[in-house]
């Protein structure tokens, strides 16, 4: 077990808060661990079945269940900008329940140059966990040619 | 007004059928960011090129069997997001489509529209055989 399970499972455990707590209250725990750099706390707000609907036609795309789909996908996104990633958080908007979305302006630095992509990300929350996120891109082809390994 | 008022005015206006009241809403100097590599693809600004869109997409769909669920409207102070589903009757089969329209709303008129695809290829052969 890696030290970011130790946490994510000790995390885990000690969510119980959780129930109750509103949709933007998750996702601003959510980004706030982002923004520090702590991927163990952002990871366990992920429900154990999240679902995370990925757009395309890339290798990556379809619905990946559960959490290690989920980072996996992350995980390799990320390995391929060698030159980086940064990331914009253009707006947050909510008020639809347990739905919150976020825009977001990337910026990645891959082998094949820089990427500058635009994309609107949908998290469903239940039970103070991310269930579902869905990925909406506005740049599709552009996208799926970077994805290309 | 706030962003999801001047929304939910253009929402109804276009539900009634009274696209004119709803284009009312556009700014003069709006701009729309359409995705893909149809046709209607492109940064399209100012409120006659936005018209000629909505114009051109209810052209193409007219006539063809669609229905169109708004599934959610999120917001911010000055953005609402329409979560879109809308599904083609096909000779081949039921196509179905969910996208995310951003809209930027600025003195009750909106200045931007940004649209986010859950499936760039299914639209884009939508739109080429329409």
């Amino acid at each position: 077990m890696t030290p970011d399970h130790a946490l994510l499972d000790r995390r885990g455990r000690t969510r119980l808060h959780g129930v109750g707590v509103s949709a933007s209250e998750v996702i601003g725990e959510y980004l706030a661990a982002m923004e520090r750099g702590d991927r163990a706390a952002a990871v366990a707000l992920y429900a154990d079945d999240v679902v995370m609907h990925v757009p395309g036609r890339s290798e990556f795309a379809g619905a990946r269940r559960g959490r290690e789909a989920v980072l996996a996908y992350l995980r390799a996104a990320v390995e391929l900008a060698e030159g980086g990633v940064e990331v914009e958080l253009v707006d947050v908007l909510a008020g639809d329940g347990d739905r919150v979305a976020l825009l977001l302006r990337e910026r990645l630095l891959g082998a094949r140059g820089e990427l500058v992509l635009r994309r609107a990300n949908v998290y469903t929350v239940r039970d103070g966990r991310i269930a579902e996120i869905r990925i909406f891109e506005h740049d599709q082809y552009a996208v799926d040619a970077y994805l290309e390994r | 007004m706030a962003a999801l008022a001047v929304m939910g005015r253009y929402i109804a206006a276009v539900r009634r059928g009274d696209w004119e009241a709803g284009y009312g809403f556009f700014a003069d100097d709006v701009v729309a960011h359409v995705p893909g590599r149809s046709a209607l693809a492109g940064e399209l600004r100012g409120r006659d090129a936005a018209i000629a869109y909505v114009e051109a997409a209810r052209a193409k769909s007219r006539g063809a069997d669609v229905e169109v669920q708004l599934v959610g409207t999120l917001s911010s102070e000055e953005r609402v997001m329409l979560l879109v589903r809308e599904r083609f009757a096909r000779e081949d089969g039921i196509v179905e489509i969910e996208r995310a329209n951003v809209y930027t709303v600025r003195d009750g008129a909106i200045v931007e529209a940004w649209i986010f695809e859950g499936d760039q290829y299914a639209v884009d052969e939508l739109l080429a055989r329409a």
